[in-house]
């Protein structure tokens, strides 16, 4: 009888295994880290990352010469950001005094307390550099303190009027950013009002937001029929264009009213947008319906939000009612999903599955011994690997989803039902018309296979005998081979998006227990089942297809107790 | 984003300390961190508990307006610097009296190197005026206290505040223990807080009886334990007005005073 798999990485290992669809695109470059030794009084270290979250203190610091040349530099170190001062891995500031380290006297490190995969943030800015946005430089770097390793930090460029410059834009122009505890700078009017606090001006450091708040009046008063013309005359136009496609493609809803910057060149007269914090981004989401801090620190997952996702600001809003814009953005998207680069789009197939596989195993590569080194993360490798896998489950879900509801290429036409033919060696994703990703099925070596999936929602009408419904997954899965019996590798999805919508029953508990069951002629067969809880997928192995349609739900196993 | 619950208990005490020793604080601030408050008093009595418990007139009604000014700085995470002085007029029938109060300056550190609410705290009380004649504007004495204090959140929106200290007196005034209990939490209307205070000082040895300290009672021989009410608002995350009222409750050779306060706070970070 097949059991159930066990294993601390088993599961994860085995949702990327079945996942490999295709080998890597291309080799990885090996990805460089940065090392950061900085000395300070032992007792200001230890109160670091152990203080009260909120203290905004600064400590001494001293940065020691790690290379040729390199000089002792004094400064100050302090916790910053806003959430991620609650995880124990805390997000620094360190300003220099006396000099810079990497041109920079400010270096902020994030310490990706909220992102389990320690990738997101990485993978947008490099997107985004992709697209040659105007976006601060992104770099993995290591933490040293007084000798003891505090694990990798990702080292994002502090956003000033040198990366404007950079980019030929002049550092003179206006700055500003929404202030994230309101958040409510979200491009209307009345975020102007002063009483709401909304907007932060950073340079020059005045209070005149006239040409913000001419900016908002603007777009207020700009029809949705010519808001193209609108961005276009005000906006660097590629930058919102490439904003909205971004935030679409990694699901990006936490940034409309507070994570963004503007600027407004002198140089070329328009407005830049400059995007920001993309830690709750690839399957992550708020749940409102939790209580703090789980609204954030969850495992709920999502690859299926609409692009006009994220909270209101007239300039999404408008721009994706516009055609010719939302045209624009539909277009930056497909660009970014399929296709290979050439001199005019370097940015094309970026965002193409097997391309996104190949570039989270390397990041994997890299990160997963400086995870074991880590004090603050190494002891759960295993949720390390929960991320990864979540990750790349979604890196692929997400474009199949935006094919078939957004780009018009999905060939789906029924809710919960779909069929699909793997070739040879390869796997191949079953979508049904909503978007969703129902199975994906991977054939061995020899003919093609089609398979036809459908799922019924809800509590499976027939589970294995003594096993009860609150243990299973609402859900039950037909699956069969469309014309001639085939052995296939098959993983299912199931749905977790928040507290309240959620597919596991309520006596489930861990999901890594759930174990699907086959009805077959001979009655319930369990199959051993790979469990990734975060991507929420359910895999078995070497399962024999036949025309006629086979029965699957999920359990997790009845505990009997012992009769005296 | 409104004020954190812990600024709370200082805002709304700085505006009606008139007891040098009323109250320790339990709040750090982040190094760097300044406020300031400012407040306007009015304290009134016209009775006085024996040393038998018993309510007496007093000779005259005694009144005190004072305007004080409070500062707080975070010196470094480790220790928060404060100090505060009062303009006060003190009015016994056709006695009056004006002029600066006591001035005090105090230290507080943390009792808990990695959370906040955990603190000690010294304060220095150094009179400007000694040998003024009644009515007093202050203590008139040298006085140094040492305390502790600590906030703890018992429910979501209720907070405990607790401290515990000792005042020494240059004589004639006698050394006292102070202690206090404070409930408080957000009002869930805007953005109010509120708290309710209860407070209390005994003297650790006899000292000369009907000390003329005026309505600080400072260093007399008396026990008194004090109860008050307090709301507050934030106007911005750097501006804070509030209110309150205590009364005594009860004593023994201890004036029945009343005192109403208001004041503004503001921030820097």
């Amino acid at each position: 009888m097949a059991t159930r798999a066990s294993g601390t990485s088993a599961a994860a290992l085995a949702l990327l295994a079945a996942l490999a669809i295709a080998p890597a695109a291309a080799a990885q470059p090996a990805l460089p880290i940065d090392t950061l030794a900085l000395e300070m009084d032992a007792r200001d270290a230890r109160v670091l990352f152990r203080k009260d979250p909120f203290d905004k203190s600064s400590f001494p610091v001293t940065l020691r010469p790690t290379e040729e040349g390199s000089v002792r530099l004094h400064g100050r170190i302090e916790v910053k950001g806003s959430f991620t001062r609650l995880t124990p891995k805390k997000s620094l500031l360190i300003e220099l005094d006396d000099g810079t380290w990497r041109g920079s006297s400010r270096i902020s490190l994030n310490g990706m307390g909220t992102d389990g995969s320690m990738m997101r943030e990485w993978l947008s800015w490099e997107l985004m550099r992709a697209l040659g946005m105007v976006v601060p430089e992104a770099r993995y770097t290591r933490l040293a303190i007084n000798g003891a390793d505090h694990g990798v930090f990702l080292r994002i460029e502090w956003i000033d009027s040198g990366l404007f410059e950079r980019a030929g834009l002049g550092g003179d122009g206006e700055f500003f950013h929404p202030y994230d505890a309101t958040f409510c700078g979200d491009l209307t009017p009345a975020s102007l009002e002063r009483s709401r606090n909304c907007w932060l001006k950073l340079a020059p450091r005045n209070q005149d937001f006239s040409a913000l708040r001419a900016l908002t009046e603007e777009i207020a008063a700009q029809p949705v029929d010519t808001f193209d013309a609108l961005v276009d005359r005000r906006f660097d136009a590629e930058s919102v264009v490439n904003w909205f496609a971004v935030n679409a493609l990694v699901t990006e809803t936490d940034t409309y009213n507070k994570n963004y910057f503007l600027y407004l060149s002198k140089k070329t007269g328009k407005w830049l947008v400059v995007p920001w914090d993309y830690d709750l981004t690839f399957g992550r989401a708020f749940d409102p319906d939790r209580e703090s801090p789980y609204t954030i620190l969850n495992d709920h997952f999502h690859y299926y939000f609409p692009v006009e996702a994220g909270q209101s600001n007239p300039l999404h809003y408008q721009a994706l009612k516009n055609t010719r814009l939302r045209a624009r953005v539909l277009a930056r998207i497909g660009e970014l999903v399929s296709g290979a680069p050439d001199a005019g789009r370097p940015w094309r197939g970026w965002f193409a599955p097997e391309r996104m596989d190949a570039r989270i195993a390397a990041l994997r590569e890299t990160l997963l011994p400086e995870l074991r080194r880590d004090p603050f993360l190494g002891h759960d490798e295993q949720r390390f690997e929960d991320q990864v896998g979540a990750l790349r489950f979604y890196a692929r879900a997400r474009v199949q989803n935006l094919k078939q509801v957004v780009l018009s290429l999905g060939t789906a036409r029924h809710r919960d039902q779909g069929e699909a033919t793997a070739p040879s060696g390869r796997s191949v994703d079953i979508m049904d018309s909503w978007g969703f990703v129902l199975a994906s099925v991977a054939a061995s070596a020899g003919a093609p296979v089609a398979v036809d999936t459908r799922v019924v929602r809800g509590w499976p009408e027939l589970v294995p005998a003594g096993m009860d419904r609150a243990r299973c997954v609402q859900r039950t899965w037909w699956v069969a081979a469309k014309r001639v019996p085939a052995a296939v590798d098959l993983t299912l999805t199931y749905l977790d998006e928040g507290l309240l919508s959620r597919e596991p029953g309520t006596a489930v508990g861990d999901e890594r227990a759930l174990q699907l069951h086959a009805r077959t002629a001979t009655g319930w067969q369990p199959l051993a089942t790979s469990v990734a809880p975060l991507a929420n997928t359910l895999t078995t192995r070497g399962l024999r297809l036949r025309p006629e349609p086979l029965r699957l739900v999920a359990c997790t196993p009845q505990t009997v107790a012992a009769k005296p | 984003m409104t004020v954190r619950s812990g600024q709370w208990g200082l805002i709304l005490l700085a505006a009606a300390s008139l007891c040098p020793a009323a109250h320790a604080g339990s709040y750090m601030r982040s190094a760097g961190d300044a406020s300031y408050s400012t407040s306007l008093g009015y304290s009134w009595a016209d009775r006085e508990w024996d040393e038998q418990g018993e309510l007496q007139l007093l000779d005259c009604q005694r009144q005190h307006v004072s305007n004080s000014h409070y500062l707080e700085y975070g010196y470094s995470y480790y220790y928060t610097l404060f100090g505060g002085v009062s303009l006060s007029q003190a009015r016994c029938a056709e006695e009056s009296n004006a002029g600066f109060g006591d001035l005090r300056l105090g230290a507080r550190g943390r009792t808990n190197l990695y959370r906040n609410h955990r603190t000690w705290e010294l304060v220095a009380t150094l009179p400007t005026d000694r040998g003024s004649a009644s009515p007093r504007l202050g203590c008139g004495a040298l006085g140094l206290s040492g305390a502790l204090a600590r906030k703890d959140e018992l429910l979501p929106g209720l907070a405990l505040s607790s401290g515990i200290g000792l005042q020494l007196w240059e004589s004639p005034l006698v050394h006292q223990v102070d202690a206090d209990l404070s409930l408080s939490g957000p009002l869930r209307i805007g953005r109010l807080r509120w708290s309710a205070d209860l407070s209390g000082r005994v003297p650790l040895e006899d000292g000369q009886r009907n000390l003329n300290t005026g309505l600080s009672d400072c260093g007399t021989s008396g026990t008194l334990v004090k109860a008050g009410l307090g709301i507050g608002a934030s106007l911005s995350q750097k501006v804070y007005v509030s209110c309150g009222f205590d009364s005594a409750v009860w004593g023994e050779d201890a004036t029945l005073r009343q005192n109403f306060s208001c004041g503004y706070t503001r921030l820097w970070d």
